[in-house]
């Protein structure tokens, strides 16, 4: 499991903590604080709860199934180029993946790291796929 | 000797040492969840192991 790394590093900051950890002295940013100041939002320690509500682990549960079902289809098309029932299934899945993926990273966090991210880096927030107990 | 497409195990056309493999064409789908459990979308291709 992963939460926050063990050492300071220049430019560190934890939560509830005042200051970054200062930039070694050769660096100009140690005048910097300002940039960071959003760094210090209250952020929600990710240790807590490790396995999520159990809406979340639906809600990813669905996106994975739907996630499935597009695999499928897309290697069905590759053999199939022409079947057209197959493109539109694969079409309608498409929309419905986006819009619960769109839903879901809204609530809970992104899912890849291709998102936007705000300060500290929301990707490694857990819980990673491997720490939830799926029932 | 032995051959089988002298016994027509399988129309003629087919050449012995030669591996066919029918061609799927998608009919049904399983739902995304039921799909995920089963491990695949496609009814003709869900063969589970029996259990003993």
């Amino acid at each position: 499991m992963y939460c926050y790394p063990m050492y300071p590093y220049p430019g560190y900051c934890k939560p509830y903590d005042d200051k970054p950890y200062c930039y070694p002295d050769w660096c100009d940013y140690n005048n910097a604080y300002d940039d960071y100041d959003n760094c210090y939002d209250d952020y929600m320690d990710d240790c807590g709860d490790m396995n999520g509500s159990n809406d979340k682990i639906a809600a990813l549960k669905s996106l994975m199934a739907i996630q499935f079902s597009l695999l499928e289809l897309n290697l069905y098309l590759d053999t199939h180029p022409r079947d057209m029932r197959a493109i539109r299934k694969y079409n309608e899945y498409l929309e419905e993946y986006k819009e619960k993926k769109e839903e879901y990273e809204q609530k809970y966090g992104p899912i890849t790291a291709r998102t936007k991210s705000g300060c500290p880096w929301e990707y490694i927030k857990g819980p990673w796929p491997w720490d939830i107990e799926y029932k | 000797m032995v051959n089988a497409a002298k016994y027509k195990v399988m129309p003629s056309k087919f050449k012995l040492a030669t591996a066919y493999i029918p061609f799927q064409y998608m009919c049904k789908l399983y739902s995304p969840m039921e799909g995920l459990m089963k491990g695949t979308i496609f009814p003709e291709l869900y063969k589970p192991y029996k259990k003993k």
